[in-house]
């Protein structure tokens, strides 16, 4: 891969979300508004799914941080992770909007039966599975983890939302016909797959975190009491530090969490096992790291914005409100923390961390 | 967007290689006893044998050309040589100050003549500095410095005091940051670094004992030095840019998260059986703000290497990096208890006293708490650093 490509990737994505998802945009879509000009946007440039010649999943893990500086009101981290399932399990990626299922409330099993497969279910947070016309869900075939892809007229959606209110939906399948099913590849499990999906949460809090550091600097050397800008007062000064590193902090840890995970794929086979392992470690990390990011970072751009922002018509809760979510989905640091420490008993802390 | 610049670094692969043959030398020296593992080892670990051997390996002036004993290394390739004996717990603290901050300040800034006569024995770890930046008067704001060094024929005379000056007691030279001039309107003129031999009989070093018993501070009087004109660095009134340049390397270096690594690996070895969740999740905080603040300052390295200088993210990861050696040190308060004979905290106690190596995990809790307060002190205060990161995001 080369880094001028995803560079050139990242650059345009700013442009395209620049134009496409203001904030109004994002507020209307909290709203319940499906903001179609901005999906067709997405999936015009080929945002939306990988491709063979296009976008590859280390590059769109890139495009997520730039989606969540933006937050961006449509399911395309669910959809970025749904092709990136269905290309490792062997299937072809369809055509309008995409989401995944993949936290399953017990275990969902696929079924051959005369008329066709058959698919039985219940998956909890299943982003805009209302607004997809795909949902690609992880099921077993037995005991083995498979992937399949069933169309909007088959499931049936429970309505709900994140405390963004972005729509996270519950699906339940009884005996739905579905397409094809692959299975995962190996050494790919289960966890891998809840695994990737945590990671597309480091990348879309890593950009909301940038932008809410923005706003806060920006509001900062705006907003006047005592007649001097807050920004002048080193107590204010020191909370934007603090979030300035908090941000760092992330970003170095998303980028090593995706080189790892670009590891992964490169890696011949014999030693894939690791180096998966590897990258799982590394989102883990992410995981928790973020916890402690969005915390000190949310809470010190809610205190520079005074009550501005708490209010509904300052734009910065579409960031905080989604980072909240974030921190939660696919596992918070409480869930996330045993993955890390096992590496840490097993080798030790210096030796887990510096990967040798 | 971005506003500093954090660049991912991938280290080379002969990097790694060396990493281990650190490592490997470092598990000997350990096996034969050499060292034991502390708490805040570049500061009290003052070792004239370990850093003589660390010289005959070439890990000591790795990056200084070889014609003053230098090893003509890469950055990045001392960078792991320094990390690896951190978090090691290794007694670095003789050569440290000489090998990140004189030795550079030096090569930078000395004559041939200064090069050729103290940066070999440095390399070799046989010749110990001291930092006289600070003044009971001048801590935060070195500006307002007042040693004060007065024209003698070609050289000069200095007249005052240094305070805080670590390992004053044990070190050969020092150099020090001394008035020569008038402030000037922006309060940074005036200022000269001199080299000084602290055997010199007028020099008085008086020890100024840490609240551990430990003997490592001092004040340092000049009853009047002479300083002949060799010992000057760069021309007179330098002092202020030079010493700025000096404290972007002393601040950036990893010493500023490693300093606990041997308490935060002790934990993790005590708590081995541990299922308590909770415990787990201060322990993977833990791990995920090290692995985080390795990459930023990685990145640092690698800014460096590039000949860039960094000021700004130093300060950046100086500030939350010390931050995190409080938060393992805390994390270890809540989960040890001192002075109970090996019965553990509260929640874990049974399985934590059960392990073998209580008594050394209790111990390095006892340096870190003690040794605590100066985490976020020395080398510029949190709030300094946080002033000079508030300028980087253009607040100031
Ligand atoms: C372990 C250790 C080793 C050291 N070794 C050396 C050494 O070898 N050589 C040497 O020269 N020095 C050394 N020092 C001294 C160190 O550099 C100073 O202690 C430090 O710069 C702070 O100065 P001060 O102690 O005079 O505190 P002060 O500058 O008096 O500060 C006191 C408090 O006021 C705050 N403060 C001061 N000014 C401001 C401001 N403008 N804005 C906000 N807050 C402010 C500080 O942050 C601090 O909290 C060492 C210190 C320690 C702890």
């Amino acid at each position: 891969m080369s880094t001028t490509v995803r560079q050139m990737i990242v650059e345009t994505a700013h442009r395209v979300f620049r134009d496409a998802c203001d904030m109004e945009t994002v507020a209307q879509a909290a709203k319940g508004t499906w903001p179609k000009t901005l999906w067709q946007a997405l999936a015009g440039n080929g945002f939306t799914t990988l491709d063979d010649d296009g976008l590859t999943w280390e590059d769109a893990l890139a495009l997520l941080q730039v989606a969540g500086y933006y937050a961006v009101p449509v399911p395309l981290a669910e959809s970025i992770l749904a092709s990136r399932l269905l290309t490792a399990a062997g299937l072809s990626i369809p055509e309008g909007v995409l989401t995944v299922g993949v936290t399953p409330a017990s275990k969902p099993q696929v079924e051959h039966t005369a008329s066709g497969t058959r698919l039985s279910g219940r998956w909890t947070q299943v982003a805009w599975a209302r607004q997809a016309d795909h949902v690609v869900f992880l099921a077993f075939d037995g005991d083995q983890p498979v992937i399949t892809c069933v169309d909007q007229s088959s499931i049936q959606v429970t309505s709900g939302t994140n405390l963004a209110g972005e729509p996270r939906d519950t699906v339940v399948l009884e005996g739905a016909l579905t397409g094809d099913v692959g299975g995962l590849p190996s050494p790919w499990s289960q966890d891998s797959v809840r695994s990737f999906a945590a990671l597309t949460r480091v990348m879309l809090s890593a950009g909301a975190l940038e932008r809410i550091l923005d706003m806060t600097l920006q509001y900062a050397g705006e907003r006047k009491q005592f007649g001097r800008p807050i920004g002048k007062f080193q107590a204010v000064q020191a909370q934007i530090a603090e979030m300035a590193i908090e941000v760092a902090a992330v970003r170095a840890i998303a980028n090593l969490a995706l080189a790892a995970t670009e590891a992964s794929n490169d890696t011949a086979s014999s030693t894939e096992g690791a180096a998966l392992g590897r990258a799982e470690w590394t989102i883990a990390l992410g995981k928790v790291r973020l916890a402690q990011a969005i915390h000190v970072s949310t809470t010190h751009a809610h205190q520079v914005h005074g009550a501005m922002g708490f209010t509904e018509e300052y734009p910065m809760h579409h960031l905080t409100r989604r980072l909240w979510a974030w921190r939660q989905e696919f596992g918070n640091d409480t869930a996330w923390a045993p993955s890390v420490v096992t590496e840490l008993r097993e080798h030790g802390v210096w030796r887990a961390v510096t990967g040798v | 967007m971005s506003r500093f610049t954090f660049e991912s670094i991938r280290l080379p692969d002969t990097a790694e290689d060396l990493r281990q043959d650190v490592r490997r030398f470092l598990a000997d020296e350990q096996a034969k006893g050499g060292f034991v593992p502390v708490v805040d080892s570049w500061l009290s670990g003052f070792n004239p044998d370990f850093s003589e051997k660390l010289g005959r390996m070439g890990w000591i002036g790795m990056v200084w050309p070889e014609k003053y004993g230098g090893h003509a290394r890469s950055t990045l390739e001392r960078y792991v040589v320094m990390e690896e004996l951190l978090a090691a717990g290794a007694p670095v603290g003789a050569h440290w100050v000489a090998d990140r901050q004189m030795g550079p300040m030096i090569l930078r800034h000395g004559t041939e003549a200064q090069k050729e006569r103290f940066l070999p024995d440095m390399a070799k770890g046989v010749s110990y500095w001291a930092i006289g930046m600070s003044e009971p008067n001048a801590g935060s704001d070195l500006s307002a410095a007042q040693a004060k060094l007065t024209p003698d024929g070609a050289g000069w005379r200095l007249s005052g005091q240094k305070l805080w000056s670590s390992g004053a007691h044990r070190c050969q030279y020092m150099i020090a940051l001394c008035r020569s001039g008038p402030a000037g309107d922006d309060r940074h003129g005036g200022l000269t670094n001199v080299i000084i031999d602290l055997r010199d009989p007028a020099v008085t070093i008086r020890p100024i004992y840490l609240i551990s018993g430990e003997h490592h501070f001092n004040e340092v009087i000049f009853n009047d030095v002479y300083i002949s004109e060799d010992m000057v660095i760069g021309e007179p009134g330098d002092g202020w840019h030079q010493v700025t340049e000096e404290l972007a390397h002393e601040r950036s270096g990893p010493e500023r998260f490693l300093s606990t690594m041997p308490l935060f690996e002790a934990l993790v070895q005590v708590t081995q059986h541990s299922e308590d969740r909770y415990l787990q999740r201060e322990l993977a905080a833990l791990a995920s703000e090290l692995a985080a603040l390795r990459q930023l300052s990685l990145s640092i390295a690698g800014i460096l290497e590039q000949g860039g200088n960094p000021v700004v993210e130093a300060a950046l990861v100086k500030d939350a990096g010390t931050r995190f050696e409080r938060k393992v040190t805390e994390v270890a308060e809540r989960v040890l208890q001192l002075g109970t004979n090996g019965e553990g905290g509260v929640g874990v106690s049974d399985e934590i006293a059960a392990n073998s190596g209580i008594a050394a995990a209790e111990t390095l809790l006892a340096q870190a708490i003690l040794h605590g307060p100066g985490f976020t002190i020395r080398g510029g205060t949190n709030e300094i650093l946080r002033g000079i990161v508030a300028r980087g995001l253009g607040l100031r």
